[in-house]
């Protein structure tokens, strides 16, 4: 390997990938103003801030401006993170909450991300059988049907289940970005899969 | 273990994050309760179903970070902007004109309506020279120079300000309306002249007494207008200066009876203040006053005028018939300090 003249040997590349400043280094230079570093923690957290966002709102558009709006509000707010929590699981936080506060200020739009769920597993219903074996048109009709039935759930119920099954976060993870007890986040899993099942007829038969 | 403990502890056993002594209980409850054994095979079969449902979640936008770094990057100043430094200094600068035009602006007030804001003692406290309800002591206080300066700033104020005839004028209104002073400080005079500063010039004095002498003669010449109180206590002193007054002088004292043949004006007065000619001046005042023995105004004004042609008994009885007009206070406590300051 040659990087910049200097001949870097490949078992040097695990001394570089060490070397890599952990999240609270560049949570400390951004603190300081330096955008690069901020840049990097953006880059490290991005796809995760993606995950939690896009299953909370169907839309592209507006899981754009969520995370946006998420690390921008964590940028702003650096000075009040505090270093006994992983800065994933505070960043996360915030993605729930500002989630959260976006669905509850649209929502008009999030009736409609439901409908678009349901025109979807209308769609999926309606698609010509014989361009799909059956096998594999049922099979995408249930995890519609799941999708759908996730969707209707209470708020606080569907953010769990989200990120426990969705995400695979574990449940005392969720209890740190939701800031309750593990007992709360299983309770609320259990619920979940109550409902669930009171909707799911199929699961029965399973 | 009760049903109700299981049902709590179901999703932590399906994930097998149960501990083991709790894990086995709620097996041992299970095998005992055919509902909760029911119950947990659902969650399970939901919680598999859910996460068979997964779909991948969103891929991030490609310019997510250039939106981001467009909210947090700070503004770059617009061209034509200045550093918060200069905004600062142009603030300062702002409010200084500012002030500077207020406070221009409440002098020429001060002028036009003098009592209105002044406390008495503030107004008693002013000295000799300064026309007590019309004064700005800064004016009277500044360098000759910065007097000039002073003056021509207000000249357009002052140009406006006019008193109304006489003739037109109810009495006791007229009390109200003060006087242009600003002519009546001598221009010569690098300050407003104090008792002190007259008696130190003799000379002048001395010219002026001969005007004085001849000053209750004009007057009885005039003489349509009834002699007021004050004018008695004036002509006895004046009597006193005729006697000691050169008889060269005779000539001037007739150049200024002619001139009491116009129309006693507050206008007339200051004309005559300005050019130096005080007797005149004193001259008119009178009349005034005698016309008008209800314009506290008016005896102030003739005070000042007696005190400039150093007719001191005469100022006194101009002082003393201010202060007893039942008037304007300010003017009062004027008059009264003037009076004060005389009998010292």
């Amino acid at each position: 390997m040659n990087a910049g003249g200097i001949h870097i040997a490949p078992e040097d590349t695990a001394v570089v990938e060490k070397s890599l400043p952990t999240d609270s280094e560049l949570v400390q230079k951004a603190r300081d103003g330096d955008l690069s570093a901020y840049a990097a923690l953006v880059n490290r957290h991005t796809r995760a801030v993606y995950g939690i966002v896009s299953r909370m709102v169907a839309s592209r558009d507006d899981a754009d401006d969520i995370v946006q709006d998420v690390f921008v509000l964590a940028y702003k707010s650096l000075g009040k993170f505090r270093r006994d929590a992983a800065f994933s699981t505070w960043l996360h936080s915030i993605a729930v909450n500002t989630s959260i506060k976006h669905i509850r200020k649209m929502k008009i739009r999030q009736t409609t991300s439901i409908d678009e769920f349901e025109y979807l597993a209308d769609s999926v219903l309606m698609s010509p059988q014989e361009e799909t074996p059956p096998a594999l048109a049922e099979d995408a009709e249930r995890k519609n049907s799941v999708r759908i039935a996730v969707e209707k759930l209470p708020e606080k119920h569907r953010i769990v289940v989200s990120l426990r099954y969705f995400e695979d976060y574990s449940c005392e993870e969720i209890a740190r970005i939701l800031h309750c007890s593990v007992g709360t986040v299983w309770s609320r899993l259990h619920y979940a899969c109550k409902q669930l099942r009171g909707q799911l007829d199929w699961l029965e038969t399973t | 273990m009760l049903c109700f403990r299981t049902r709590k502890l179901i999703i932590p056993f399906i994930e097998g994050t149960l501990d083991q002594r709790r894990s086995d209980a709620v097996a041992r409850h299970i095998e005992n309760c055919p509902k909760c054994a029911e119950e947990v095979s659902l969650v399970r079969l939901a919680s598999k179903a859910v996460q068979e449902s997964r779909q991948p979640a969103m891929e991030p936008a490609t310019n997510i970070w250039a939106r981001i770094e467009r909210e947090i990057a700070p503004a770059p100043a617009p061209a034509g902007w200045l550093p918060r430094g200069m905004y600062l200094a142009g603030a300062a600068a702002a409010t200084a004109l500012v002030l500077f035009v207020v406070l221009t602006d409440s002098g020429v007030k001060e002028e036009r309506a003098p009592l209105a804001s002044k406390t008495p003692s503030k107004v008693a406290k002013l000295p000799f020279g300064t026309p007590a309800p019309d004064s700005a002591p800064s004016y009277y206080s500044a360098k000759p120079s910065e007097t000039k300066s002073a003056t021509k700033l207000r000249t357009p104020h002052n140009a406006h300000r006019f008193e109304p005839s006489p003739s037109h004028r109810k009495p006791f209104e007229v009390a109200k309306v003060p006087e242009a002073v600003t002519p009546s400080i001598p221009e010569p005079a690098p300050s407003a002249p104090t008792m002190g500063d007259m008696a130190d010039k003799p000379t002048l004095m001395e010219s002026e007494k001969v005007a004085i002498a001849s000053a209750p003669e004009a007057y009885e010449d005039a003489g349509g207008a009834p002699r007021a109180e004050a004018s008695n206590t004036m002509a006895k002193s004046m009597d006193a200066a005729a006697q000691s007054a050169p008889p060269a002088s005779i000539s001037t004292a007739r150049k200024s009876s002619a001139k009491d043949t116009e129309a006693p004006t507050p206008e007339l007065a200051k004309k005559y203040e300005q050019q130096g000619d005080y007797q005149a001046a004193a001259e008119v005042r009178r009349k005034l006053s005698a016309e008008y023995p209800n314009n506290q105004q008016y005896w102030v004004s003739l005070g000042d005028a007696e005190r400039r042609v150093e007719r001191i008994d005469a100022a006194k009885s101009a002082y003393k018939r201010a202060s007893e007009i039942k008037g304007d206070p300010d003017l009062k406590a004027v008059a009264e300090a003037r009076l004060k300051e005389l009998e010292k």
